[in-house]
């Protein structure tokens, strides 16, 4: 948008070379992205000119250069503190902050590692909804190949790692790194014809790759417990689709100095799906939903197991199912 | 029946406007990638390649290379380059006369004499990535056979 305006806040008279210059005003262009990868750039002048006092005109050939992809990455552990988990927890994700800085479409490669071992890309998922926190029912898993879909330039895709619940107790770091899918290097290393629209791609300042870490430390606990999940959708496949029936199996785990009084297991129901009723278990045998004399109960958003006086090492395994909505 | 006037009009400005007189006069446009190097003296070498593929920073120079190839002279000769949205303008290239500059595509000028409003709603002065159309009005009359270039440089976004 310009918004053009002559002769505006007093005249400049400079004499130029083909007659006097008015002081010429319109509005500032907004500040551009970097020009799309793949994009051309067409040029064309025209010349206007006189023979023997007749004017005509004549424009130039049409030049055409086509944008190169430039490959950058930035990528940012979110939340700046240690991460303190327990042992054996098995959903705590760690949110990072994935940024095509580039300006073509591409995807990425993750590799996340915990203590310089590479974790498997299972435990890398998408936080769809950007929450910070592990939700198996509504983030994605990251496909097999440990790469996110492609973003478009400057898209952003909040990514969750998954603390293995084998962690050992003690200090660690969990660290993630994103390279682009078509190559990486030192800036300015080229990769002919291998961008957007065949156009070439060249790494830039970042080198294409990028690395972010969090600390964390993991704490052995009294009593823990693991939460696991398994998904049946209507068509027998594993996706978590609606109509899917989802099986929470929660293994709960005391430990040889563990003295727990009046100990309850509660969970509450995750947001998009409906508790599916009667479906409640303690190690097998089935608890009624009301809150009569066993020891099980559902409150209309949560699971309450009463687990009584515990004084030695004991595990019980609760199971309850939803339906995703 | 009675003629419009303002058809009239139209008619006579194609008349003026026909091809018959630009018949002698050629141009070509090119496009060069700038490539700096670093030579084993130290000093910085600017290499002109021709370029089809640049990339967002890259320096590109756009030369026009005009030609009288009629029996008469040319007068008046102006040459007007629309900047591609895509490039920022930064000057006139090595060993070309400096081209007036537009911000709007309608007032020309040196860039110290132009003003743009920014988004303060304030005019500020141009600046070189305000410039959107280059012009270089050629002062004296082409003669026949004769031949001339310019060229800008510019930066892709």
């Amino acid at each position: 948008m310009k918004a053009v305006s002559t002769g505006h806040g007093g005249s400049i008279a400079r004499a130029v070379a083909f007659g006097a210059a008015a002081s010429l005003c319109a509005a500032a262009s907004p500040a551009l992205a970097l020009g799309s990868a793949g994009a051309q750039i067409d040029n064309v002048a025209s010349l206007q000119f006189a023979i023997e006092g007749h004017s005509a005109s004549i424009s130039s050939n049409l030049v055409t250069t086509r944008v190169g992809e430039i490959l950058d990455v930035t990528l940012r552990a979110l939340g700046t503190s240690t991460v303190e988990v327990s042992t054996g927890e098995a959903d705590r994700g760690v949110p990072f902050l994935l940024t095509n800085s580039g300006n073509g479409s591409e995807a990425f490669a993750l590799n996340a590692t915990v203590g310089g071992t590479a974790l498997p890309a299972s435990t890398l998922f998408i936080d769809t909804d950007r929450n910070g926190a592990f939700d198996p029912a509504i983030d994605t898993p990251i496909s097999a190949c440990g790469c996110t879909p492609p973003l478009v330039p400057g898209a952003t895709l909040q990514l969750l790692v998954i603390i293995p619940a084998a962690t050992q107790a003690g200090s660690g770091v969990l660290s993630l790194q994103a390279r682009s899918g078509t190559g990486t290097g030192a800036p300015g290393t080229l990769f002919a014809g291998r961008g957007d629209n065949g156009a070439d791609a060249v790494v830039g300042a970042t080198g294409a790759a990028a690395t972010a870490e969090t600390p964390f430390t993991a704490t052995e606990a009294d009593a823990s417990v693991v939460k696991s999940q398994q998904v049946v959708a209507p068509d027998g496949t594993s996706s978590p689709v609606s109509g899917a029936t989802i099986t929470y199996r929660l293994e709960v785990v005391t430990r040889s100095n563990a003295r727990l009084t009046a100990a309850q297991l509660a969970d509450t129901i995750p947001a998009g799906t409906t508790y599916l009723p009667g479906s409640l278990q303690i190690d097998g045998a089935a608890l009624s939903d009301a809150n009569d004399a066993d020891n099980g109960r559902f409150d209309g958003s949560s699971i309450l197991v009463a687990l009584g006086d515990i004084d030695q090492p004991t595990t019980r395994v609760v199971t309850f199912q939803v339906k995703i909505q | 029946m009675r003629f419009p006037i303002g058809l009239c009009t139209a008619v006579a400005a194609l008349a003026v406007a026909a091809p018959a007189f630009g018949a002698g006069l050629t141009v070509t446009n090119t496009v060069f990638a700038q490539q700096r190097s670093t030579a084993a003296d130290g000093t910085t070498k600017i290499a002109l390649t021709p370029a089809t593929r640049v990339t967002p920073g890259a320096r590109v120079v756009y030369q026009l290379a005009y030609r009288n190839g009629g029996a008469q002279p040319i007068e008046g000769l102006t040459l007007n380059n629309p900047l591609p949205q895509e490039l920022t303008y930064r000057g006139p290239a090595q060993g070309s006369p400096a081209p007036e500059v537009s911000v709007d595509g309608q007032n020309y000028g040196p860039l110290a004499a132009l003003k743009v409003r920014g988004s303060d709603g304030g005019w500020h002065a141009a600046r070189a990535e305000d410039v959107t159309h280059v012009r270089w009005r050629i002062a004296n009359a082409l003669p026949a056979g004769s031949t001339g270039k310019v060229a800008f440089e510019a930066v892709l976004k």
